[in-house]
């Protein structure tokens, strides 16, 4: 060939350099996008084992039907309401390894996914060590809380629906079942010691009975209290009776005779009052500690202790009652809003969400690769 | 990129990168002298900053007799918010005015425009980590209690909000090349972010309709995964370091060909 003309020769090398530069280009890529998405589309479409979510939602309430007032909204995540902290509680056990044990033990979990149909990638080793476990619990498992409607949201991924809704109503038996413990206990907590209360008043009270009977026994006195109520209205009655016969007899004296015959009879009329009036006197105070004060003395503590614990029960019982009312009242139980759908088509993997996702990435990621690359070079270039 | 096939490639890329490692790091040390050469007390403005803000929201706290949520202590909270956020907006706003502050710089061949961004952000970056184990430190001294969950977390969420900050600021610094009143809207776009960035709240705490709005914020991400690292007794469950990071591929994309566009006018004039 004879040599060309130099404005030839410098547009085929202009041309060259531009056919070199679209080669790299799209040799660029052809490596750092369209490999990636056409590995990801490959992957997504046709290897990996198609995912069901099996949808639910519950709540916990509690008898006395306020879940949230309007202002505990304003700071639903203050853990003031009962009835929210409960819902986070759930919430914190779903999540828990507790949970992926009873999953594994009672409903075969790891059988599922670790099962031979499915894909390499998304299997989980036969080998897995407990906490690669609970990690892949976590992404198959996924609990969301509602603050405003203090609803659970619980979502469970697995490779058919029917399995997806099995684990799901697993998962909500076992919540619930947790619930329940808990209600319970704090109720019989509540009860039995208002019962234990109960339990010791009533047997202080038949204590304080069988002491007062015992010392009715001994003493042969029913009521001590009543008998020297009686005396001391009888001596009343007797001093008042006397003070009457000694004014008589006096008044007899300075018009009669201190001989007559009305005188003396007013004179022993007297002394038989006054001798009444000692006996009733003796009755009283008693000799070598006989009497009715020394009765009254030993009853005394006695029926105090009697009324007191009498006392004692009528409270104790009203505040089992009490008890009994609240505990009713604040009963908490799970209460499935939506039960757990049984999805007849698989929603993971999303196909074009996926693939769009490596697209967009992958030539994000070309494209500031190439360009601080060449800001770099730039430099080489002064 | 095959390097590996042509030499000339390869040795190209390894001095290029050493001039620009050394005029960033040229220019991060002239920024030094020039961003608080006005004032007074020169450097010490940019720990007195944050100092500001974190004794303003104890004392708003104090006041509102509020407590820090999940038993974090009160300084360590507000100071694990306040830099967290100032590492990404401080970043984003310095890098934003990159090119205007350093215009002269520019005629030097050498001298290109991302490294001006590049020197800024690595300089704030440097500077608010600092000032994070600073504070963060002499609260340690007085409180008597220093204890980090997880180091590398911390260091996750402030090296990905410095990164953002400077993704967002190389965007905005390329955009006020094409236009002036992006200068002017930077105030008013950046503000609402330091009251949506979690300095005084967790994400934990948030109803949830206003959480999901909020955690748009990639701000928030990095203070809920620097809080997270910080305490044992926090838990960012709501942050997401990938959310973060498909933000700042997103933003340094753009960014980077924003400046191959705008270059062109810059040099200009």
């Amino acid at each position: 060939m004879t040599g060309p003309l130099p404005a030839e020769r410098r547009s085929s090398t202009a041309k060259d350099l531009r056919r070199l530069r679209a080669r790299r280009l799209v040799l660029r890529m052809s490596l750092g996008v369209v490999l990636p998405t056409a590995i990801a589309s490959i992957y997504v479409g046709l290897v990996a084992t198609p995912e069901y979510e099996s949808v639910s939602s519950f709540t916990i309430q509690s008898a006395d039907g306020v879940s949230a007032s309007s202002v505990e909204l304003l700071f639903a995540a203050m853990p003031g309401s009962s009835a929210g902290r409960d819902v986070l509680l759930v919430q914190e056990h779903v999540r828990s390894r507790a949970m992926l044990q009873h999953l594994v033990e009672a409903h075969g979990w790891l059988e599922h996914y670790q099962d031979a149909d499915v894909d390499w990638f998304g299997r989980l080793a036969t080998d897995a060590t407990l906490e690669e476990r609970y990690e892949h619990f976590l992404d198959k498992v996924q609990v969301e809380h509602d603050t405003q409607s203090g609803t659970l949201t619980l979502l469970v991924k697995a490779y058919d629906g029917e399995t997806s809704k099995r684990f799901a109503d697993a998962i909500l038996a076992a919540s619930e079942a947790m619930v329940n413990t808990l209600a319970q206990r704090a109720r019989e907590d509540r009860i039995e010691l208002a019962q234990t209360e109960l339990d010791r008043a009533e047997s202080r009270l038949t204590a304080a009975r069988t002491a007062v009977l015992a010392a009715q026994n001994e003493g042969a006195e029913l009521n001590p209290m009543a008998s020297a109520a009686a005396i001391l209205e009888l001596r009343g009655e007797l001093e008042a009776e006397l003070a009457r016969a000694r004014a008589e007899l006096s008044a007899m004296r300075s018009t009669y005779a201190p001989t007559a015959p009305e005188v003396v009879q007013q004179q022993q009329r007297v002394r038989a009052l006054e001798r009444q009036l000692d006996a009733q006197r003796g009755r009283l105070a008693g000799d070598e500690g006989r009497g009715l004060s020394e009765a009254i003395a030993r009853f005394e503590p006695l029926v105090a202790e009697k009324e007191f614990a009498e006392r004692a029960y009528g409270s104790a019982l009203a505040s089992l009652e009490v008890a009994r009312v609240e505990a009713h009242r604040q009963h908490r139980y799970l209460v499935t809003i939506a039960p757990p759908s049984s999805p007849d088509a698989p929603t993971h993997p999303r196909f074009w969400y996926a693939v769009l996702t490596v697209f967009v990435a992958s030539f994000f990621l070309l494209g500031i690769g190439t360009l601080l690359a060449a800001s770099v070079r730039e430099h080489a270039q002064v | 990129m095959s390097t590996a096939a042509s030499p000339t490639v390869a040795s190209s890329f390894v001095t290029g990168l050493a001039t620009q490692l050394r005029v960033i790091h040229a220019v991060a040390l002239r920024e030094t002298r020039t961003r608080f050469g006005a004032h007074q007390l020169g450097y010490l403005w940019a720990i007195l900053e944050p100092l500001f803000w974190i004794g303003t929201f104890w004392g708003l706290f104090a006041l509102a007799g509020r407590e820090a949520p999940n038993g974090m202590p009160i300084v360590a909270f507000l100071a694990t918010g306040v830099i967290p956020y100032e590492i990404a907006m401080k970043t984003a706003d310095r890098c934003a005015n990159a090119i205007s502050g350093n215009k002269s710089l520019l005629f030097y061949p050498q001298v290109k425009t991302l490294d001006l961004v590049i020197a800024r952000g690595t300089l704030e970056g440097a500077t608010y980590g600092a000032i994070f184990l600073i504070i963060l430190g002499g609260e340690a001294l007085v409180t008597q209690h220093f204890v980090i969950d997880d180091v590398l977390l911390v260091c996750v969420g402030l090296g990905l909000g410095c990164l953002f900050g400077t993704s967002l600021g190389l965007v905005l610094c390329t955009l006020s090349v094409l236009s002036n009143s992006v200068e002017r809207l930077r105030g008013p776009l950046f503000r609402p972010v330091f009251w949506m960035s979690g300095l005084f709240f967790t994400a934990e705490s948030l109803p949830t309709n206003v959480r999901d709005f909020m955690l748009w914020n990639p701000v928030l991400h990095c203070v809920e995964l620097v809080r997270d690292g910080w305490f044992a007794s926090y838990h960012a469950r709501h942050a997401s370091i990938a959310y973060v990071l498909a933000c700042i591929v997103v933003l340094l994309f753009a960014g980077l060909t924003l400046e191959r566009v705008v270059r062109a006018k810059v040099e200009v004039t």
